[in-house]
Formats: structure tokens, C-alpha cells, sequence
């Protein structure tokens, strides 16, 4: 801990100090020790009256290494910008944040990052494409940046550790607290294996306006950013306009014109975003080599005739209970244990309203 | 002078003899009704004075009290005002008493003097019946509604004048006429036919085999799915009544209803809304009062939009889904009503009802799908043995379907027969459908092939079946045996009966 990043942590826990003034005060005043030394009417000038008084209030030393004692022993990092594990592409934002409270793998913040997110009400389809994209592209190397919500962004995490691959989740709370829930198991598991990232010090709660904040982070991190499924008023669109702000690559995947949960991916797709057919698309466009592993041919399941036009039909496009029977003329009560033993075989897979859809992969382009 | 009428009482549903007895003598002009009356029946002085008056009959200037024995029960509705009517002319002499003896009377009173109808007189005859009673006046609206019981000559009563009439020997009334003995309950149609349900394939066999081993069930889909459509089909494709049964139901109907339309053929069908309290729904009230489950005994009580039941009211049914009968305890009456139901729940995958749909938007947060789902305790989940989602169909493609459907005649056929196998199999145990195979029985009763146990086996472990699922699909399976006439279960009945407890693994994790 340098004592640049006691000044830093001073801005960042100035409250009604935003990331981008703070950063403007610095340079302003010319460098860290320049601001820490700043009198009280060098800050009013700057900043104006209430901003200053505050900002003199919060300058205590004593203070400041209690906050660091503290997080030091929840096991918690602090990057400032001043600290070199700070992710250089954040830097280069309006608003970078003041403070990072980090667990985990540090390093990941200085390896070639990718964030990938999504709608949290998403399909079967955007769970299908994003485990698959995000889990090849984190074993071709990208460190998959994801906001640990609920729904893909979840997945994306996922897709990554079972990939054996990197990850960061930026969370809109502190670290030691945990949001959504659902993801505790997750978010214990990222903290050993990846990196958990925040611009929040411990103990606060996530809000509504913390999660747009976070998005910044998500998108100012990373090379570019990839929005595999999202709706009319998904939030993961206010990480791709920002990314778009930003200078990064905004990368989407195509999604049927009739999905509402695609509407808003479809759209980015015809003003600013890259199409993304496969995780090759995304790799050349970022430059990075990817380590060809030839994708898995899965064993073939033994099939009897039956099963085997059933898997005919599914595989050309999920279809429900009642469409296959119209399909194939089978009756209810044999159609049924023929899907249960597809099933079972992990051919195909079944989601809400009775639909079915065959589990392999996206086809590659030839 | 004493005179006494023979008339009846009901608790519940159950009727109970009593009689009425009239006391006229000298004193002061004043009339009282003793034996626990409540207000319905102590009013009856002032019907039963103008009625008296305006049918041309005295009533007696004299001092009238009116006993309704046995004394310690509470005496409830209007109907004893022709008793009590009958009680003070025999008492007056304008009536021979012996005339009285060995009648069964029961009747309202309208001012004018015409006989007015009574509700649940089914179970009041009956005990009657079994006291030994012979004949019964009774008003000519209930006449078609006991007409069925047999046993009791019934003469039906339209007013005041006409009975006192017949009593004194003065006037023939016709016997109400008794249909014709048939062979258990008269066919009718059902109301709504399966062939007229589009689609659904799923849904439809889930409701056969529902139907056929009595399997509590539960059917979710989206908004406008069909779902209730396909609910309100069940009674119509369940075994006819056996006249037994019908005469329970006839009973149950006859006092919660007013059902005045003899033997009842259909099997019940009780929808309680959502806003119904537990003491609707499971009985109780003054007095004690049957509820919906009962209603629905021997037939069927859907609830629709399960998840807005209150909790207490689904956690009160899980007594009468165990024990096919309900207890009722009020301060003032302790009764034990049949509920000897099938239940069918229906429910959206979620509040807006979209969820899973391929053409809608579905708007809630996921936290707010589990929360919705998680209103549904794991118990009565428990005693629900299939769950089955419906297809969510765009309706321009409900309509592009197939042609015609099986009706719900040609399904209960099968069904029948499935029953008759189940009745067989099960005679003397105690139980008499699959649905109904008490866990420590179930291996005993399910026989199947080396192919299925490894099936069912894989299956435990690859879609991830709960303990309790294991025994939910051995007895589907026992009943998709069952509808093939097959002892022995075979593996693809286990393929089928577990695809009706995969959804339930995937909302309910």
C-alpha cells in the first residue's frame, strides 16, 4: 500500500465524490501527494464548497489504514489506479473507479479479457449459445468477464470454470456480501478460482444504482463485450452502449426475429455491433491465437429406428409435445418413452412448455 | 289435547328422526315452539297461524306449545311448519290423530297455504327409511329428488288443504312415481367432451391415466392453454357411479345444493375460487356445514391457479387427500363428511403466465418464478402424482390440428376397463385404485421385468428422481401396465411414467 493509494482510497470514500470527478481532481491538482496536500481553498476552487468541506472532513489518515486493516483481513485486495495490478484498459475510461476491492487471482486482471452478458430471463437457446461460446473462448485463453447476475451472466461464469478457464465477476455490492443468492456457491467458488472484483468496500448493499455503476467496470475492463441474448430493456444493453463508448468491440449473436428475449441483440446487430457465428468470429477479431482443439466428436448413442426419426426431426428445430406427434404420428404414451429415453441418453433436453431441443452443439462453419 | 307428528331433522348430512308434538288446552291465547328451535323455526307460529287461516281451518284460541323432540338437538330451516301445522289441527280436532301415526311429514308453509320445498330432504328420508318408516308427505318439489330412494310411499304436497285432505281420507294423491330399477346410474352426457379439446396430446393421455389409477394431478401451461377446459373433461371419462356412489353424491348434493333432480349420474365437479376460505372448502361454518371437498366426493375438485390459494387452506387438504374423509369440529357439532376425491390442480409456469412461451414475453424476474412456484408446499406436492405441462400452442395452430378426437365415451370405456382390473386385483386390501397403494405395498404390487427395474434405476439417476418421485412413477407405471391388461411392468411403462414427473424435478428443485 503506497501512499498514492491511500490518496485514492481517500477520494473513493469521499461520499458525493463521483469516479470521473475524482479523477479530475487529481489531474487538476497535479498528481496524488499534490491533491492530499491541497488546502482548503486550492480544493474549493476545484471542486466547490460542499465537495471541498467533505473532502477535508474525510482526509484521516488514522481512518483511511483502518479501512485497509479491515479489508486486508477479510481477505480482500485494494487496487487503486496508482497500484499496478490495476486493469490497464479501465484506466483508460472518463470515470475509472478510485478504488478496487479484489478476491482472487490478481493476474487475470492483466490477461486479455472478454465480458460476456446477457438477459436474465433468457432462453434456451441464449443459455445454449453463451455456455458455448464463453466456454470455448476461455479455454482459447480470454479471461471471461461476467456481473455474476442471475441468468447468462451466471452461465457465462460457469461455462468458464467447467472450461477450466479464467473468470471475473464484478459485482454492484461488496464482496463479502452476496447477490443474487442463487449464486453463493458461485460466487465462493470464482473467489478461488478466478477473481471476484468490485468497486464497493465491504458490507454495502446492492442497489439499484450500483448495478449501471458496475457496468462500467464490466465494460471498461475488457477488450470488447459480448451480448448473447437480451431483450427491449435488458441491462446488459447498458454495458453494450457503453462498451461502444468506450472504444471496445461489441460483439452479438443472432437470435430468431420473432424471440422477444433476442429483440434488443438483433437490433445492436444493425447498428453497432460484430455478427458472432462462432467463438473463431470473436478471436480474430481480438487477434488472439486460439489453441485449435478439435471439438469433440460425441460418441454416437446406440438408437433404434424409432428414436432415430424422433432425433431427425428435433435436431432440425425444437419443437413441442404436440408438433411431434403431428410430425410423426406416434401416440402420446409412446412418444413419451421415446422422449424419456432420449433423455436419458443425453440426446435431447426439455425446457418449460413441454419443447424439446437436441443438446449438441452449434454446427461449425465448414 | 296432545297430538304428535312424526317429522325429520338433519346434522350435517345426516338425517335423524324426531317428532313434533302439539299441545292444545284452555288458557291464554298464546302459542310456543320448545326443543332448541332457532329463529327460522320459531317463526313458524306466524306462518303457521295465516297459512291455517287463509287455507280455512280455526286456529285455536287457546293456549299451544309445540315440543320438537328429542330436545337437546338444535332445530334448524322451515320445514316443520306443516308438522306443526298438522300437530295443532289433529290437537283442535280437526284432524283424526290416528291419521297421524304413522306418517312422515315435512313442508314449509307460505302465507296462502302452499307447501314449500326442503333442502337435503334425500338424507332425512333415508334415516327414515331405516327407522322403518312407511309412508311420508313430503312437498311435491322434493318428490322427484326421493322419489329414487324405494321403500317409502311418497305423496307429494302442494298445499295445506291437499294434506289435510288425503289425512282425513277425504282425497287420493298419487304416489310419487319410482324409476324404473336400471343398472347402476341412468347414462347422460357428459358436459364437456374430450372431443372437443384440440390438441394437447400430452394433457389428454395425462387425464386417461389420471382417470384410469385415480392419480391426483397437476397441469401447468401457460394463459389460455386449456387447461381448466381439460379439467372440467375428467368427470365424463371417469367410471360411471355405481348406484352406491350415486346415492352418497345424491345425498351430499341434496343438502349443500338443493339438488332436486333425483339419482345423480354425473360425477361431481367442485371448482372453489381461489378466494375461498378454508372452512368453504373443507367444511364448516354454523353447523357444521359440508365443504367443497365434500362436494366433491366421489368426483373431482380442480383448483385453478393453485399458487393463489392461501397456504393454511391447501395445508387443511391434506387430511381428506390421505384419509378420503373430512372432520368437521365446531363448538356446537362435531361431523365426519366423505371427501373421497381425485384432485386437479392447474397453475401458470409463473405470474404473468408467459414463461416457456415461444410467442410471449414472459415479464417477471426469475427470483419471482421461484417465489410463485415455492407457494406450493412440498407435502401436498407429495400427494400429487403427475404433473404434466401443457403445450404452449400459438391458438392459430391450436386450430390447424388434426381431425376428429376420441370422445369421452370411447375413453371411459378404457378407462372402465382399467378400473375393472385395479378392483379385481385390489379386492379385500382396502384400497381400490393404484393411486391408492400404500407405500409398504407398492413393491408387492408392481412386478416388473429385469429391463425396467435397470430402467428405473437410470432413470433415478439421470433425470435426478427424488425418493418420493421413485414411488410416484412405480405406480404410473402400475397403471400404464394396467391399461395394456399387462401384470408384469414393463420398461417402457417406466419410460412413459417418469416423463410425467420430469417437470416436476425441473420447477420444483
Amino acid at each position: 500500500m503506497t501512499r498514492e493509494d491511500g490518496v485514492w482510497l481517500w477520494l473513493a470514500m469521499t461520499p458525493g465524490l463521483s469516479a470521473g470527478k475524482a479523477r479530475e481532481l487529481v489531474e487538476h491538482l497535479g498528481g496524488e501527494a499534490a491533491a492530499w496536500n491541497a488546502g482548503p481553498d486550492a480544493l474549493e476552487r476545484a471542486v466547490g464548497r460542499d465537495l471541498a468541506a467533505r473532502l477535508l472532513r474525510a482526509r484521516d489518515p488514522e481512518r483511511i489504514n483502518a479501512h485497509v486493516r479491515r479489508c486486508r483481513a477479510m481477505g480482500m485486495t485494494l487496487i487503486t489506479p496508482s497500484s499496478p495490478e490495476y486493469p490497464p484498459l479501465l484506466k483508460g475510461i472518463y470515470d475509472p473507479p478510485c478504488a478496487l476491492y479484489a478476491r482472487g487471482n490478481l493476474a487475470l486482471l492483466k490477461t486479455d479479457c472478454l465480458t460476456v452478458v446477457g438477459t436474465r430471463r433468457h432462453t434456451r437457446y441464449g443459455e445454449k449459445v453463451t455456455r458455448l461460446l464463453a466456454g470455448e473462448l476461455a479455454s482459447a485463453g480470454l479471461t471471461i468477464v461476467s456481473g455474476l447476475a442471475e441468468g447468462l451472466d451466471g452461465v457465462a461464469h460457469r461455462a468458464a470454470l467447467d472450461a477450466g478457464g479464467n473468470t471475473i465477476a464484478v459485482l454492484g455490492n461488496g464482496l463479502d456480501v452476496c447477490y443474487p443468492s442463487m449464486h453463493a456457491g458461485l460466487q465462493e467458488e470464482i473467489a478461488h478460482k478466478g477473481l471476484l472484483l468490485s468497486e464497493y468496500g465491504p458490507g454495502t448493499r446492492p442497489s439499484k444504482a450500483t448495478f449501471p455503476a458496475r457496468n462500467r467496470i464490466l465494460a471498461g475492463c475488457a477488450r470488447g463485450t459480448l451480448v448473447t441474448e437480451a431483450g427491449e430493456k435488458s441491462g446488459a444493453l447498458i454495458t453494450a452502449g457503453l462498451a461502444v463508448e468506450y472504444g471496445r468491440e461489441l460483439f452479438t449473436v443472432p437470435g430468431n426475429i420473432d424471440s422477444p428475449a433476442s429483440v434488443a441483440t438483433n437490433l445492436l446487430m444493425r447498428t453497432s455491433a460484430e455478427i458472432v457465428l462462432e467463438s473463431a468470429d470473436i478471436l480474430q477479431v481480438l487477434g488472439v491465437k486460439a489453441p485449435l482443439v478439435a471439438r469433440e466428436e460425441e460418441a454416437p448413442a446406440t438408437l433404434n429406428a424409432e428414436e432415430a426419426a424422433l432425433v431427425e426431426r428435433i435436431r432440425q428445430e425444437p419443437q413441442s409435445f404436440d408438433q411431434l406427434i403431428e410430425l410423426t404420428g406416434f401416440s402420446a404414451s409412446k412418444l413419451n418413452s421415446l422422449l424419456t429415453m432420449l433423455q436419458l441418453k443425453g440426446i435431447i433436453d426439455q425446457s418449460a412448455g413441454r419443447v424439446y431441443a437436441a443438446k449438441t452443439s452449434l454446427r461449425t462453419r465448414d | 289435547m296432545l297430538s304428535k307428528v312424526i317429522s325429520c331433522g338433519r346434522l350435517g348430512i345426516e338425517g335423524y328422526l324426531m317428532r313434533v308434538e302439539v299441545d292444545v288446552r284452555e288458557g291464554l291465547p298464546m302459542m310456543d315452539v320448545v326443543g332448541l328451535p332457532d329463529a327460522a323455526v320459531r317463526e313458524s307460529r306466524e306462518r303457521v297461524r295465516t297459512a291455517m287461516k287463509n287455507s280455512g281451518y280455526v286456529f285455536p284460541v287457546s293456549q299451544i306449545t309445540v315440543n320438537l323432540a328429542p330436545a337437546d338437538i338444535k332445530k334448524e330451516g322451515p320445514w316443520y311448519d306443516l308438522p306443526i301445522a298438522l300437530g295443532i289441527l289433529a290437537a283442535s280436532k280437526q284432524l283424526p290423530m290416528e291419521s297421524l301415526t304413522d306418517a312422515l311429514v315435512l313442508g314449509a308453509l307460505s302465507l296462502d297455504g302452499s307447501v314449500g320445498a326442503v333442502t337435503g330432504a334425500m338424507p332425512m328420508l333415508l334415516a327414515a327409511r331405516r327407522q322403518g318408516v312407511k309412508r311420508a308427505l313430503l312437498p311435491a318439489e322434493n318428490a322427484r329428488e326421493c322419489a329414487c330412494l324405494g321403500g317409502v310411499a311418497l305423496y307429494p304436497i302442494a298445499n295445506l288443504a291437499e294434506a289435510v285432505g288425503f289425512l282425513r281420507g277425504e282425497k287420493q294423491l298419487e304416489c310419487a312415481v319410482q324409476p324404473a330399477p336400471s343398472e347402476g346410474a341412468p347414462e347422460e352426457e357428459p358436459t364437456v367432451d374430450l372431443a372437443n379439446v384440440r390438441g394437447q396430446y400430452a394433457a389428454r393421455r395425462a387425464l386417461e391415466i389420471a382417470a384410469s389409477g385415480g392419480h391426483n394431478l397437476l397441469l401447468i401451461g401457460t394463459a389460455g392453454s386449456g387447461k381448466t377446459m381439460l379439467a372440467r373433461c375428467l368427470p365424463g371419462i371417469l367410471p360411471r357411479m355405481t348406484e352406491e356412489e350415486a346415492m352418497e353424491t345424491t345425498v351430499i348434493h341434496s343438502v349443500t345444493d338443493g339438488f332436486r333432480g333425483g339419482l345423480m349420474a354425473q360425477r361431481p365437479f367442485s371448482a372453489p375460487h381461489h378466494t375461498a376460505s378454508a372452512a368453504a372448502l373443507i367444511g364448516g361454518g354454523r353447523g357444521a356445514m359440508p365443504g367443497e371437498v365434500t362436494k366433491a366426493h366421489n368426483g373431482v375438485l380442480f383448483l385453478d391457479e393453485l399458487p393463489e390459494y392461501p397456504r393454511s387452506v391447501l395445508e387443511a387438504l391434506r387430511q381428506p387427500l390421505e384419509d378420503g374423509v373430512v372432520t368437521v369440529a365446531r363448538a356446537n357439532a362435531r361431523c365426519v363428511y366423505p371427501a373421497n376425491f381425485q384432485l386437479v390442480c392447474a397453475m401458470n409456469p409463473c405470474p404473468c403466465g408467459n414463461y416457456g412461451s415461444r410467442t410471449q414475453a414472459c415479464r417477471c424476474a426469475p427470483h419471482e418464478v421461484q417465489r410463485y412456484l415455492g407457494r406450493i408446499s412440498g407435502p401436498l406436492l407429495d400427494r400429487i402424482d403427475m404433473v404434466v405441462e401443457m403445450d404452449a400452442v400459438p391458438p392459430e395452430e391450436v386450430f390447424s390440428g388434426g381431425g376428429a378426437q376420441e370422445s369421452s365415451r370411447t375413453v371411459r370405456a378404457r378407462v372402465e376397463a382399467a378400473r375393472a382390473v385395479q378392483n379385481a386385483r385390489y379386492r379385500g386390501m382396502g384400497f381400490y385404485c393404484n393411486a391408492r397403494i400404500p407405500a409398504k405395498r407398492l413393491e408387492e404390487m408392481c412386478p416388473m421385468t429385469q429391463e425396467a427395474r435397470e430402467l428405473l434405476a437410470l432413470c433415478m439417476k439421470n433425470l435426478h428422481l427424488s425418493m418420493r418421485a421413485y414411488t410416484r412413477v412405480m405406480r404410473i407405471s402400475r397403471t400404464l401396465a394396467d391399461m395394456e391388461g399387462k401384470d408384469i411392468i414393463e420398461g417402457e411403462h417406466i419410460a412413459e411414467a417418469a416423463s410425467y414427473r420430469g417437470a416436476n424435478e425441473k420447477y420444483w428443485k
